[in-house]
């Protein structure tokens, strides 16, 4: 008695009046709940680990491009030689390359993060200065807060 | 509108299946273009890789002419979920973590609950056949679009947390967007121009304001003549101009489900050369 009379309570607390219980009912219903749960998944699942830095591999965040182009550099090199002249160089000529390559991803030869990467990043230039010639640079580098200022003075003899 | 109003307008919109069926077409070429290379049997290395391979291009197959479609989908999301988690964030290849295999995998899993097998696949023309001979109506190319509205929410989603990610200095100075076309463009015709300040600054700035107003736009009906157009010229330009992989090809074919279903199923009519029909075949 006390069974069915919690029944009809549910029935009553949960059916819309005048609905008879019927499948397109129930499959509304369940419809409903998944667009409610997965909808509410994609909306505010990328804020755990945008917002809250909470990482999940089932929480995607949404920071496309984020970390690639570091470590570039902006600026000029100058080479101080022993007549007193000075000759300039943009960054992809002391690195010895055409262009960046496309290749994404830290650790790369032509990455500089600190001063000290300078001497690595151009051991290739400096080993084709003759004595009395010192290379120099100032300028940027790329980070994640943007550009940061970067100087150096005799990067080959520092190497 | 209440919340619950626009529950139940997501989860009962009912409509043409045609843009869905569009999308599941184009999802698998997608599909085929980012992993046909790597799922190859010429790529294979183990006993295990060959089975993948051939699972892999048995049901992207299915999924792409539309056979037995309620099964090959969700098997071809199972499988970009295995490639994405296994293989990708697992580490065996990590470059199969990244956010274009993650959208294909998401979309791809929503595909799912779609009535994409009711227009341009084999099911429809065997469903067609077997009404003909039995004297009745062709089905409907009609069904319930709520999963359709889901992968629409996925895309406003990606726009609006990218669009976070992207505002704050770095990128709105302009130095990210330069660091990254310096990348890309440096010793390339278009360096000079790609890289003036009075581009980079105004182009960082668009590209957030376009993102938020996309994850608000795509949503709104009378929003879509704005944000459609908008929409596609950002992802076209994205294509030509960073190496996205499959990223960009694959918000432009999601915006097929963004137009609004019926409007697209009379478009196709007036170009097949029919006099629009109702929804309802």
């Amino acid at each position: 008695m006390s069974v069915c009379a919690c029944g009809i309570i549910f029935a009553m607390a949960t059916l819309e009046p005048g609905v008879e219980v019927s499948g397109r009912t129930a499959l509304r219903r369940l419809r409903r709940a998944m667009v409610a749960i997965i909808g509410g998944f994609i909306l505010f699942a990328p804020a755990l680990p945008q917002v809250f830095g909470v990482q999940s591999p089932f929480c995607r965040p949404w920071i496309m491009y984020s970390g690639v182009a570091m470590g570039l550099l902006k600026g000029e090199f100058s080479l101080a030689k022993p007549d007193d002249s000075t000759e300039t160089f943009a960054p992809l000529d002391v690195l010895g390359l055409e262009r960046y390559p496309w290749r994404a991803g830290s650790g790369q030869p032509h990455q500089v993060d600190t001063v000290d990467d300078l001497s690595r990043a151009a051991s290739r230039f400096c080993g084709t200065l003759r004595n009395g010639e010192r290379l120099s640079f100032r300028g940027w580098m790329s980070t994640q807060r943007g550009w940061e200022p970067i100087e150096a003075v005799d990067i080959c003899g520092a190497g | 509108m209440t919340p619950a109003h626009a529950l139940a307008r997501c989860a009962d919109i009912e409509g043409s299946t045609r843009a869905i069926s569009l999308v599941r077409i184009g999802l698998a070429l997608v599909i085929w273009a980012r992993f046909a290379h790597d799922m190859a049997l010429h790529s294979n290395t183990d006993g295990w890789h060959v089975f993948v391979s051939i699972w892999f291009f048995v049901f992207t197959s299915m999924m792409l002419v539309g056979l037995y479609t309620r099964l090959a989908v969700p098997m071809v999301a199972l499988t970009l979920a295995v490639l994405y988690f296994v293989f990708g964030l697992g580490g065996v290849r990590s470059e199969w973590a990244a956010h274009h295999i993650y959208l294909l995998m998401a979309v791809t899993t929503l595909l799912s609950f779609t009535p994409c097998e009711r227009s341009y696949s084999v099911d429809r023309y065997r469903a067609v056949l077997l009404a003909n001979r039995e004297g009745r109506s062709p089905p409907a190319e009609y069904g319930n679009l709520w999963a359709q509205r889901l992968i629409i929410m996925q895309m406003a989603a990606l726009y609006f947390w990218t669009a976070v990610d992207k505002s704050g200095a770095p990128f709105l100075s302009g130095d990210r967007l330069e660091a990254i076309l310096t990348w890309l463009h440096s010793g390339r015709p278009l360096e000079e121009i790609l890289l003036l300040p009075a581009f980079l600054v105004p182009a960082s700035v668009a590209i957030v304001l376009v993102e938020y107003f996309l994850a608000v736009g795509i949503l709104v009906r009378w929003l879509l003549p704005i944000a459609v157009p908008l929409g596609l010229a950002l992802h076209a330009s994205f294509y030509v101009m960073l190496p996205l992989a499959t990223y960009s090809i694959t918000m432009i074919v999601l915006y097929l489900a963004v137009l609004p279903p019926d409007s697209v199923h009379r478009v196709i009519d007036r170009m097949q050369g029919h006099a629009p029909t109702p929804h309802r075949l």
